[in-house]
């Protein structure tokens, strides 16, 4: 529990760090914006009650939100998100359910599992991310390509992430 | 009272999944106001160490590059020295200048993290408070202007750059032409849009912008870029023009906080006397 615990905080630190220091700072036309960070909330353990699993996106999401000068931003999609995981687990729930011992990981559920799950749960926080931004400024069109590029770029970097660094290491 | 107790019970996570949003919205709105600082941003302890400390590392990399602009800068600064000047009079006048006070102090700061490809870019640099730094105060970099203070902590600022949707600054074709307005509507961080100049005035490409004296935050005659490309708008009686920006977003690491030592007078009087009205 203490180890799972610390294990998730970890990720957390690590990927909040790589967003703002690394992807926050990429010096790339305005439409490339990729945010990582909702990784963290995809591995959250599987049966983490709700309540909870809003809490840590509200938090997290401020804590991007403190880095990047977007007061509320990242909170209301990150909330976004949470609210909507337990739904998008049972639209793809697996025909015999699930396990008591599985994890929302690309290792445990597999690679069709995973990008279907990651994918759905990611629109979902962009769409609503850039939606608030748009809210802002009203530019339709460069919004629109920028939600595209930005959401492909943050879906192919969170697979490559997992299947790379954190799918490793539970191997 | 009891299915009252029931109901909160049965819908606890849509009641805090709702709270959580109205909130996180309050924040997005609360913070919308140019004049109001958000009470969590990147001057914070947290954030502003862990940028300071990142910078430490990376700051190596851009060492050779920065020396140059320094040397370059200090190059220009002697130039305008007294004593570079060959005096061509025969007669001089010395005059014992007790009349010129000193209206601009810069302070100078260093730049720990600076987003150029979001629609609202800020700028975290590590002089604040305890430094001089206040709200309000602007932000020139070598090579032009870079923003205003949004909010101050101990030893850190956030800045909201030119590239912000609320950055608005007083600017004028050439040492004396027509005022306009420059902002940035979003798209490059290479160029901003200069507005409300008159479609009779002749402008060329190339032209420099520089700030005026209306703003009270800026020093008269800053750079801020040269005319890249205008057009007359067909709706109103201004150009549209494209400003190639004079400063490099992308590579700026050294800055200036400009306080304007008689901004507090010259408010003061602007306040009385719009009162008066």
């Amino acid at each position: 529990m203490i180890i799972e615990f610390f294990s998730q905080l970890l990720r957390f630190v690590v990927l909040v760090l790589l967003q703002v220091l690394v992807l926050n700072n990429l010096q790339l036309p305005g439409v490339f914006n990729p945010y990582i960070y909702p990784l963290f909330l995809l591995l959250l353990p599987l049966r983490m009650p709700l309540w909870l699993l809003l809490l840590i996106g509200f938090l997290s999401g401020l804590t991007m939100d403190m880095f990047a000068n977007t007061m509320g931003m990242h909170a209301a999609a990150s909330v976004l998100l949470c609210f909507m995981r337990p739904q998008v687990l049972k639209l793809i729930e697996p025909s015999g359910g699930y396990e008591l011992t599985d994890k929302p990981t690309l290792s445990h559920m597999g690679f069709r599992w995973f990008a279907t799950y990651a994918s759905i749960l990611i629109v979902i926080h962009h769409l609503f991310f850039f939606f608030l931004e748009t809210l802002e400024f009203g530019q339709v069109g460069f919004m629109l390509l920028k939600i595209i590029i930005s959401t492909a770029l943050s879906l192919l970097l969170i697979l490559l992430i997992e299947f790379f660094f954190f799918s490793r290491k539970s191997r | 009272m009891r299915n009252i107790f029931s109901l909160l019970v049965r819908y606890h996570a849509f009641i805090l999944f709702m709270l959580l949003e109205v909130s996180s919205i309050f924040l997005i709105f609360n913070n919308k106001s140019y004049h109001r600082a958000a009470f969590i941003n990147s001057s914070s302890v947290i954030s502003a160490r862990v940028f300071g400390i990142y910078n430490n590392f990376i700051e190596y990399l851009h060492l050779t590059e920065e020396n140059k602009r320094l040397a370059d800068e200090n190059a220009l600064l002697h130039s305008q020295l007294k004593s570079s000047f060959y005096d061509g009079t025969y007669q001089t006048v010395t005059v014992n200048d007790s009349a010129s006070k000193q209206l601009y102090k810069y302070i100078p700061a260093k730049v720990i993290n600076i987003t150029t490809n979001k629609l609202n870019n800020y700028i975290t640099i590590d002089k604040g408070k305890n430094q001089g730094v206040d709200v309000k105060m602007a932000v020139i970099g070598p090579d032009g202007i870079v923003g205003i203070v949004k909010d101050v902590s101990a030893d850190y600022a956030s800045v909201i750059s030119l590239l912000h949707s609320d950055f608005r600054v007083s600017a004028r074709v050439g040492t004396s032409g027509n005022l306009g307005s420059l902002s940035w509507d979003g798209s490059s961080p290479e160029f901003a849009q200069l507005d409300e100049i008159p479609k009779q005035i002749k402008i060329a490409n190339g032209d420099k912008i520089y700030t005026s004296g209306e703003s009270k935050k800026f020093p008269e005659h800053i750079l801020i870029g040269t005319i890249s490309s205008f057009t007359p708008n067909t709706n109103d009686n201004f150009y549209d023009i494209e400003v190639k920006l004079s400063t490099n977003f992308r590579s700026i690491s050294y800055v200036y906080v400009v306080n304007n030592l008689m901004k507090n007078e010259q408010e003061t009087l602007e306040q009385r006397s719009q009162n008066d009205n």
